[in-house]
């Protein structure tokens, strides 16, 4: 309407003009269109500019001047227009964008006010840990990762786990002396452990101890869960291997042998055992006791025994130097691996199956195929090689003393060098994915690496020797047991999960179960200690939204119970 | 009013010792004997290699033939040892050092001939240090094995105690019959003593007649105041030695005999006695107080 009236008024302000000069009626309009042109009054130009129409008699030239400055006025509203437009989202922007800063800048407050709180819970936590309150712990803690589900601290992360420890933690008190190895069933109800004091014991999951075997080897005292879980073996002090059910009753037993049984395995279908003795002798046995086969040819006490993935060959490691190969089926010797020259301090099979690698003292590692034969001597170790280890994704790795970790592929080709510590190497291995390898050291570090050989994260709060390396099932955690009375769970990224510090003595081994739900510990003061995996019970608890009482949390056992 | 004070605790503290020592005492045979012996060697485990093998026997040691092998990885000690004929039993126990400082080594990693020997056992023995490898993978340096063996048995007593009868002692009824020969050989030395005087007498009278008054007599009756004379100072001589001698014999069977009987007594107080736990009160002003306090303490004293 606005442009409508001014033109309406231009034309009636023009009517007293006309007759009395056109030329001045020209100019007067166009001057007045100018001066609103330069004023950037587009809509008054073009008025003034279309009203020059309305004068008579214009030339040619007028009508000319008169359409060009039309022209020009309405590209200078468009222009305007568009600048105007163009401003308009620019504040729009500017707008939004502060809108989002300040959005982002009360989320950022939210967070860390989150974590301040998540912090002082955790704090707490820790605190209520070391009084001995685990259920309370447990709560705070709880609340504290809750709080901070997406940026959990190092701190938060330990006290929720070390909250679990304290509360969750059962601790198996009985022997005397080292406990040497430790299984859970899958179901978790019976836990069996044995020790150097030459017995086994086997617990419920509250760690009531239920039966006590005597008169079991100290100088091995392995104890093997079978595959059916349903019994274990054991060696007895008297040079025999006896199966035990569950509940400690003795199944069957082998002869007993010439001299101490210093290694012994179990097939992966369950159907037989092999035994390696300090007389140099293997032996295959079924699960009445029964020789099935006689391992003859070693010169030295055999110190390890493996079934190949598919059960379908032996492998037996002596101290004479040498692996032996056998053929399960009948306990046919196949070949002697040949070439080392020094002492074998690790042999294993590839998950496949295909390959076999031996760590040697002579300086090599030795490649071989699945039937023994030699593929390749992998140089290039300055001392000793002391770890051998086949990932499932075809990588192998050597380890040896002076440091050095070195990556080949399947047909022992050099990929990788890596000087992972400054003192020995005593521990190497793949993550069961395959993705991670650690090296654990006397430098009492274990580092984490990639597969490609990329530091991925040190682990250097240990104060003594590292006992005892494992990843957790999914490879997402790993456990460490060390010589400075403590066991330690850890994360990828390096941040200490748990830190078990109860024990006397050395930590001698640790380990996962086999769905990664339970973590255990034995130790050199006679103690055993089992625990729930601290991210699969944050996992478990969250999947309750609605806590009723927070007390509650502790009916959540992974147990059920 | 009591206070039972530090003196109380320690003393209480020690009696339990004191008993706990005795008790622990009759429990096993004696130790008669332990020895150290050591072998020293250059070792690298992953080299396979034991070099500049050296015992350290002395003369009169009792652990022998000592020698250390590395075969298939794990260390062979061998020795042998001498029993002595009231020796029953050895225990032995291994140390193990490298560079000097201490090898932890796991009972259960040792086979062999550790702990108790017995006499009757075959005296060639050996020990042998298993799962090196799998435990140290590479000792490397220089290596020192101790042996220390303690020798038990049946401890020979030499002043023959039997912890059956009462703790031997010198009593009054052994002493007496010192006392008398004592006395009675005093008394010989003083009855000699008269006759020292009685001849010295009659010696003067026989001096004095032949010199001054020779008139007086005749030739027999100087002869028998001399033979009076010379017949006394026998006497005499016989009395004064050999009641000396009888004294002098006395004492000094007095003497070895106390000797004896007080090492008898010690001996029957070291294998035999029970451990003896007295009480005797204590009235004092405890340590604890200072300035102007005061106060009684009940101190038991063993």
């Amino acid at each position: 309407m606005k442009p409508f009236s001014q033109f309406v008024g231009i034309i009636f302000l023009a009517l007293p003009t006309l007759g009395s000069s056109q030329s001045q009626c020209f100019k007067e309009f166009l001057d007045l269109g100018v001066q609103a042109y330069n004023r950037e009054d587009f809509q008054g130009a073009f008025a003034n500019f279309r009203a020059i129409s309305g004068c008579d008699q214009l030339t040619a030239n007028q009508v000319r001047q008169m359409n060009e400055w039309i022209d020009k006025a309405n590209k200078g509203y468009a222009d305007f227009m568009t600048k105007a437009r163009k401003d308009a989202e620019d504040a729009r922007d500017r707008a939004l964008n502060a809108l989002d800063e300040a959005q982002q800048a009360r989320d950022e407050a939210q967070l860390q006010a989150s974590i301040s709180e998540a912090n002082r819970l955790a704090f707490i936590a820790s605190q209520e840990v070391e009084k001995g309150n685990g259920n309370d712990a447990l709560v705070l803690a709880y609340r504290a990762m809750d709080l901070t589900r997406k940026h959990p601290t190092p701190s938060i992360l330990l006290s929720f786990g070390n909250a679990i420890d304290a509360s969750y933690g059962t601790t198996l008190a009985g022997h005397d002396q080292d406990v040497l190895s430790m299984n859970i069933t899958p179901d978790h109800q019976t836990i069996i452990t044995s020790s150097a004091d030459g017995t086994v014991k086997i617990w419920d999951p509250e760690g009531a101890l239920q039966h006590t075997l005597s008169g079991i080897s100290s100088y091995c005292s392995k104890v093997i869960l079978a595959p059916s879980n349903d019994r274990f073996l054991a060696v007895n002090a008297d040079r025999k291997v006896s199966v035990y059910s569950l509940d400690g009753k003795i199944l069957a037993s082998t002869p007993t042998q010439n001299e101490e049984i210093a290694a012994l395995a179990i097939s992966h279908d369950g159907s037989t055992f092999a035994t390696g003795g300090r007389d140099g002798q293997a032996s295959l046995f079924d699960w009445q006791g029964n020789l099935i086969a006689s391992l003859n040819g070693h010169q030295a006490p055999v110190n390890a025994v493996q079934f190949s993935p598919d059960d379908s060959k032996i492998l037996t490691v002596s101290t004479d130097k040498t692996a032996r190969m056998w053929r399960r089926s009948d306990g046919t010797f196949i070949s002697t691996l040949q070439d080392p020259a020094g002492f074998i301090y690790q042999a294993a099979f590839s998950p496949d199956g295909n390959r076999i690698l031996l760590a040697s003292s002579d300086h090599f590692a030795y490649l071989y195929d699945g039937n023994g034969q030699l593929i390749q001597k992998l140089a290039g170790h300055d001392a000793p090689v002391v770890c051998a280890a086949l990932s499932i994704n075809h990588v192998l790795l050597t380890a040896s003393l002076d440091g050095k970790v070195m990556l080949w592929d399947q047909d022992g080709n050099h990929k990788v060098t890596k000087s992972a510590h400054e003192q020995a190497i005593t521990h190497a291995g793949f993550s069961p994915d395959g993705n991670y390898w650690f090296t654990g050291s006397r430098d009492h570090t274990v580092k984490i690496w990639t597969v490609e050989g990329t530091l991925k994260a040190i682990l250097n709060q240990h104060l003594g020797a590292i006992n005892d390396i494992v990843f957790s099932p999914d490879s997402q955690l790993i456990l460490t047991a060390s010589a400075d009375h403590t066991a330690k769970l850890w994360d990828l990224a390096g941040n200490l999960r748990m830190n078990q510090d109860a024990f006397q003595g050395e930590v001698l081994a640790a380990g996962f179960t086999s769905d990664g739900n339970l973590l255990w510990s034995c130790s050199s003061d006679g103690g055993a200690h089992v625990v729930d995996n601290p991210e699969v019970l944050f996992a478990k608890l969250t999947e309750h939204p609605v806590l009723p009482d927070e007390r509650q949390i502790e009916l959540y056992h992974l147990n059920g119970q | 009013m009591t206070i039972v004070n530090k003196k109380f605790r320690n003393g209480c503290l020690l009696a339990w010792m004191v008993l706990n020592a005795s008790f622990s005492v009759f429990g096993q045979a004696d130790q008669l004997s332990s020895y150290r012996t050591t072998v020293t060697a250059r070792i690298d485990l992953a080299a396979d290699q034991l070099t500049s093998v050296q015992a350290e026997v002395g003369p009169n040691q009792k652990v022998k033939e000592v020698n250390l092998q590395l075969v298939n990885g794990e260390l062979v000690l061998q020795y042998e040892l001498d029993f002595a004929s009231n020796e029953d039993y050895c225990d032995v126990a291994i140390d193990v050092s490298l560079d000097r400082r201490p090898l932890p080594i796991k009972t259960y990693d040792l086979l062999g001939n550790t702990g108790t020997q017995q006499r009757e056992d075959p005296a060639h023995k050996t020990v042998i240090l298993t799962h090196l490898l799998e435990n140290y993978l590479d000792l490397k340096g220089d290596l020192m094995l101790t042996i220390n063996a303690k020798f038990s048995g049946t401890r020979i007593l030499r002043y023959g105690v039997t912890c059956d009868g009462p703790r031997p002692a010198f009593t009054p009824r052994q002493k007496l019959p010192h006392y008398l020969v004592a006395g009675a050989s005093a008394g010989m030395i003083g009855v000699a003593q008269i006759f020292k005087s009685s001849s010295n007498q009659t010696y003067s009278e026989y001096e004095h007649y032949q010199r001054d008054h020779p008139e007086d007599g005749t030739r027999e009756a100087f002869d028998r105041l001399y033979q009076d004379a010379n017949s006394d100072h026998k006497i005499y001589w016989i009395l004064q030695y050999g009641g000396g001698a009888i004294l002098a014999a006395n004492v000094t069977w007095f003497v070895v005999r106390a000797v004896r009987n007080k090492r008898a007594g010690k001996e029957y107080d070291e294998y035999c006695a029970p451990a003896k736990v007295g009480f005797q009160p204590y009235v004092g002003r405890p340590e604890s107080l200072t300035g102007t306090e005061t106060g009684f303490s009940l101190t038991y004293h063993f």
